[in-house]
């Protein structure tokens, strides 16, 4: 006896495995394991590429962000020239190399990571703009600046096209107004700003100072450009080209003249000391910069920005601006939201995928129950088993891996994604081993439990109490996610290391929660529905509802599919939203169809008539377009000044088919104190002491209502009716904007010749734009492809769902055929066995997938996808119905294919001795 | 066969009946030439040992699987020309079948298994379960018709199979080796039972069985060896 044990135990303790026996069974459930293998492929190959998608995404969104920032993009570091006050003024000749020098000492005093991705910076001397004796009545005042500009302290190349570059050096002459000495400068202009000025070469020009002293300015020679696109250039504006300053009375023009090296310090030295000012300016070099660097980049800007002695010596304490850390605060909100929103859509494939290979291992273990069952009884050990199964599930996992991770680096390499490709491959390795074992443990008696009922009820209680703990810890975590997500948004969370998992999970888990109590509740009512059939005269329900209550405690496949329904409703709602929001947002950006603005005020009197006449025109409306400086009892800044007629404004709302927020009405009043609407921002301020500066005279206004949201500065427009305005300001208000709605309006625009010359923005064209923005594609190519897995795993579920009870139910319908069933009667038995479940888990899914993007569609940050100023609405299209539709369509297909398999079967084989 | 039988149609007559499992090397020909008469109201036992065909022949005369050649007739009707429609109608209507393996639905009590072919037939549901109560009674287990296969003994469950057979007031009864999964004690209660309500309902029953103690309870035996009957 004691030997006897021994052997016993030694047996269990070393297991056996047994070769020849794995082979077979795989070779017997050839399908569940290819299903595996395809599934975990499938999710490795997804949760890899997409994720290194994302980020070569988040890469070019950064530099388009980068590319529309403009200007905005660049840092300056303003370093004063070292200059004594208290000293007669002198010629400092080598200032030029000076400058170079302290470029260079600037560039290496940065950190490391901003000069990698800066770009060599331009150094400018500049004064400030000094008046020009010209009379000139189509210039209006001329002021000049002059600008000496190097970069790696070469001077930017152009072409002569009269006169040079200066010969003679700067000679000293004494100024007979007040005995100064001064020296004769030498500047060089641009073709086009000698042109504007009328002057030529060797020309003297009539500049003073501050001080109105004469300056000794002779113009050396006039050139263009060798290559005007050199970003160079842009730090002197005013240069190439004379700049035109201030609106509608008076028009100014401001020309920068080109000093050179020999002539900086005589342009230094003719000014009073501290009015020439030295700056560095980099720009952000795009092509260097990375997504990932973001932070780490707006650190090191503000860094500077609070620091900047870091970079100079006391005497000449830099300054630095830049716009450049709130540009990459903004691209990085955007970049983060996208990864996040990619992040929920990864993490719901692969819990769909993990759920579906659980039902791959449910599956094999009641193919082989009876199998498994036979080897227990033969004395195997179930350590053996498990390993043999175990090794089965390797198997799986290396090939599925394998093939989706190879095809994931066809498409685009990276690193492998492993947070998500981990947790499939866990459940791959140890959800079908464990069933498998599950069954061998359970299935050797037909029904072994413990014997006694008392044992038996403890028993259930134990499972009972286990399962509502594992509900419950599920239950905690849903809530725990969404309400963390909701809190923080994805844009603020995603910079926690680790929170960001559970953020993504959230809404996962939301389905995953609502499952869990679908699949509590669902027994109850399939069991109500099951005992209504019971009642009925027909062999049909009765039989079906049987059926369906007997897989009623089935959790598993209700769950899955409930699960993976309800994340492909999430990711249609979301792709839905996001799509319409753009619509939405296109309107609101553009405020119609097409939008003319021609350059000079009165041009589109009479214009919105001779629109609206040509087909395809729904509505043409004029109004004048402005920023005026607006002053309240606090301040003052600019806001957009929308000046249309209030019967115009109606008519164009009415003819947008998308709401423009909820905006209030303009009452066509007349006096000095008008009504207006105000955008969100004025709104939020609360002062009603409001007045604008139109045509030269402040005008008090009064808010009457809300403004629509249109127009790019939506949250800065004041609207006011046209009318009141000119009979408040005395002065008719001539429009310069034309508004078209209607599918002819950019034909109808291009139409009418006044308007050829009008800077056009078309709608169409604003939303394409919008939607090829690669951080909006991206995330609409993601929705697409994880909507397309999650319906092949839900069919999968499906099939695998239906599988599992396949031998039974052929069984069962093949003796009932033997009492006299026909064939259509035991199909609809089938389909009614096998529908049920799949509807209520459709229907159970579609509400859990809408209320939870309900719940985390604000704080997913989904208006930086659609371009609008609020969260858009919810939109649910008819394509969520697709999958149901899909799925039903599956059910009968299994249906006939059973049926089909069957049909070759003989009946009188089917009740053999012997076969059971 | 006698000339008493012309004088009355018979309830089974099967003609040359071959049947024939696979083809070439590996074919089985389970039936050759078999022809038998069954007149109504008889209870034949068919004999014979394992593999001789008694499952084939009951199953080809039973309209569950097909002969090769040769014709059945059961009742007048010729089963072997009747098409799955027919079939259908006669399993329904006509034959009604006993299995060893007793071929209850397992998910279902065992007064749902006993009124399915009254489902069948849309008795209103009044009738049907007064019906299912009497059958369960003739087979002594009025007091179980709430229990699932699963928590049925073997005999009692070819009770429920036998209720279940007579619910649809079939006119033949066909029933293959009944008692093979019983012991033997049960097996004659329930091979008596068979015989009490075949006799009770007027029925002709053809029943398959390799154990001589069952043979004496038919009215007639036919032996069969290797697919042929051996003449009587
Ligand atoms: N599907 C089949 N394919 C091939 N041969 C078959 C098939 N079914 C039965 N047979 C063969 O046909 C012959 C008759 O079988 P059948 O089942 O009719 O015998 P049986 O008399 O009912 O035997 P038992 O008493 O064991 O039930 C046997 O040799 C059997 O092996
Ligand atoms: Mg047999």
């Amino acid at each position: 006896m004691g030997t006897h044990r021994q052997t016993r135990r030694a047996r269990a303790r070393r297991p056996r495995v047994d070769l020849p026996g794995m082979r077979g069974r795989a070779r017997a459930d050839l399908w569940p394991l290819t299903v595996a293998v395809g599934v975990i492929a499938l999710t490795s190959l997804l949760a890899s590429a997409a994720p290194r998608l994302v980020d070569r995404t988040a890469d070019s969104a950064l530099r388009d962000a980068l590319a529309s920032a403009g200007a905005r993009t660049e840092l300056s570091v303003t370093v004063p020239l070292v200059e004594d006050p208290f000293q007669p003024r002198t010629l400092e000749s080598d200032l030029a190399t000076q400058v170079a020098e302290r470029g260079t000492a600037l560039v290496a005093a940065l950190p490391a990571e901003l000069t990698a991705a800066l770009t060599e910076p331009v150094a400018t001397v500049t004064t400030p703009p000094l008046p020009v004796g010209l009379v000139r009545s189509d210039l209006g005042a001329v002021t000049m600046t002059f600008a000496y500009l190097a970069r790696d302290g070469r001077e930017p190349r152009v072409r002569w096209l009269d006169g040079g570059p200066p010969t003679a050096a700067p000679v000293a002459v004494t100024r007979p107004q007040d005995g100064w000495e001064t020296w004769t400068l030498q500047v060089a202009l641009s073709s086009d700003a000698a042109a504007q000025l009328h002057v030529h070469a060797g020309d003297r020009l009539p500049v003073v100072d501050m001080a109105s002293m004469p300056v000794d300015v002779t113009v050396s020679g006039v050139f263009d450009p060798a290559d005007a696109q050199d970003p160079i250039w842009s730090q002197a504006p005013g240069v190439v080209e004379p700049v035109s300053v201030g609106a509608h009375v008076t028009t100014d023009t401001a020309v920068t003249a080109l000093v050179s090296a020999a002539f900086l310090p005589a342009m230094v030295a003719d000014l009073p000391v501290g009015y020439s000012t030295r700056s560095y300016t980099f720009d952000a070099d795009p092509s260097a910069m990375h997504a990932r660097d973001i932070d780490r980049l707006v650190t090191a800007i503000a860094g500077v920005k609070v620091r900047p002695e870091v970079l100079g010596t006391p005497r000449e304490l830099p300054s630095v601006t830049s716009s450049l850390d709130s540009v990459l605060v903004a691209a990085g909100s955007r970049i983060r939201a996208g990864q996040a929103q990619a992040a929920v859509l990864l993490a719901g494939v692969v819990a769909a995928a993990g759920s579906t290979l659980l039902l791959v291992g449910q599956l094999l273990a009641r193919r082989r129950a009876l199998q498994l069952a036979q080897y227990r009884a033969r004395g195997a050990g179930l350590a053996g088993l498990a390993v043999e199964l175990g090794v089965e599930a390797l198997a799986t996992v290396v090939l599925g891996c394998a093939l989706g991770l190879s095809a994931a680096a066809v498409i685009v390499s990276g690193p492998i994604a492993w947070r998500w490709v981990l947790p499939v491959v866990l459940l791959a390795l140890v959800g079908p081993p464990a069933y498998g074992v599950r069954a061998a443990a359970h299935g050797s008696g037909a029904r072994r439990g413990p014997a006694g009922r008392g044992d038996r009820r403890l028993a259930m209680r134990d499972r009972h109490l286990r399962r509502i703990a594992v509900e419950g810890a599920v239950m905690l975590a849903a809530v725990g996610a969404i309400v963390a997500l909701r809190a923080r948004g994805v844009v603020s969370s995603a910079a926690g290391p680790g929170g960001d998992l559970l953020i993504a999970a959230a809404p996962s888990l939301g389905v995953l929660a609502g499952a869990l109590l679908l699949a509590r509740v669902l027994p109850l009512v399939l069991r109500g529905v099951g005992a209504l059939a019971a009642r009925a005269p027909g062999a049909v329900p009765v039989l079906a509802g049987a059926r369906v209550r007997a897989a009623a405690g089935r959790v598993l496949p209700i769950l899955a599919l409930t699960l993976a329904t309800g994340l492909v409703t999430f990711g249609s709602v979301i792709g839905t939203t996001v799509e319409r929001g753009q619509v939405a947002g296109s309107w609101s950006a553009v405020g119609a169809d097409v939008v003319a603005t021609v350059g000079t005020d009165g041009a589109a009197a009479g214009l919105a008539a001779e629109v609206a006449a040509q087909p395809g025109v729904t509505t043409a409306v004029s109004g004048t377009v402005a920023d005026v400086p607006i002053r309240s009892s606090t301040g003052g800044h600019q806001v957009r000044l929308m000046v249309v007629d209030t019967a115009d404004l109606t008519r164009l709302l009415a003819a947008v088919p998308e709401s423009l927020g909820r905006y209030g009405q303009l009452v066509a009043t007349s006096g000095s104190d008008l009504g207006v609407l105000l955008g969100a921002d004025l709104r939020a301020g609360g002062d009603t002491n409001l007045s604008v500066l139109w045509r030269g005279t402040w005008v008090a206004v009064h808010p009457v209502g809300d403004a629509p949201v249109v127009g790019s500065d939506a949250a800065d427009l004041v609207v006011v009716d046209a009318g009141a305005l000119s009979s408040a300001v005395g002065v008719p208000v001539e429009p310069n904007t034309v508004w078209v709605v209607g599918p002819g309006a950019r034909a109808a625009v291009a139409a009418v010749p006044q308007l050829a010359q009008a800077e056009v923005v078309d709608r169409s064209e604003w939303l394409a734009r919008q939607r090829a923005a690669p951080l909006t594609a991206g995330l609409g190519h993601l929705v697409a492809a994880t909507t397309a897995v999650l319906v092949l795993l839900a069919v999968l579920m499906v099939v695998l769902g239906a599988s599992a009870s396949t031998p039974e139910r052929g069984a069962m319908l093949a003796t009932l055929r033997t009492i006299g069933l026909g064939r259509a009667q035991v199909t609809r038995i089938a389909v009614g066995e096998l529908l049920p479940p799949v509807l209520a888990a459709v229907v159970g899914g579609l509400g859990l997938g809408v209320l939870l993007a309900e719940l985390v569609a604000a704080p997913l940050g989904l208006r930086l996808a659609t371009g609008q100023p609020v969260d858009p609405s919810l939109a649910l299209g008819w394509w969520a119905a697709v999958p149901a539709v899909a799925l039903v369509v599956v059910v009968l297909l299994v249906v006939a294919a059973e049926s089909s398999l069957t049909r070759r079967d003989r009946l009188g084989q089917v009740l053999r001795a012997g076969d059971r | 066969m006698s000339a008493s039988v012309e004088v009355e149609q018979p309830m089974v007559s099967v003609r040359d009946v071959d049947r024939t499992y696979g083809t070439g090397r590996a074919a089985v020909h389970a039936l050759r030439g078999v022809s038998f008469d069954v007149a109504p109201g008889e209870m034949v036992a068919l004999v014979g040992r394992s593999g001789s065909g008694k499952t084939t022949l009951l199953n080809v005369v039973g309209g569950l699987d097909r002969a090769d050649a040769g014709t059945v007739r059961v009742g007048g009707t010729e089963v072997t020309s009747l098409d799955d429609a027919g079939l259908v109608r006669l399993r329904r209507d006509t034959v009604a079948f006993i299995f060893q393996t007793f071929g209850l639905v397992p998910i279902l009590s065992a007064a749902e298994n006993v009124g399915i072919p009254l489902r069948l037939r849309s008795l209103p549901v009044v009738d049907r379960e007064r019906r299912v109560r009497l059958l369960l009674e003739l087979v002594g287990l009025g007091t179980h018709a709430d229990h699932r296969p699963d928590e049925l003994s073997g005999g009692q469950q070819q009770r429920v199979a036998i209720a279940r057979a007579l619910a649809g007031s079939p006119r033949l009864l066909i029933a293959d080796e009944p008692t093979g999964q019983l012991d033997s004690e049960t097996g004659q209660a329930v091979m008596a039972l068979i015989r009490a309500v075949v006799e009770a309902e007027g029925m002709t029953a053809i029943v398959s069985t390799h154990d001589p103690v069952m043979i004496g309870l038919a009215d007639r035996a036919i032996r069969i060896v290797d697919g042929r009957l051996l003449d009587a």
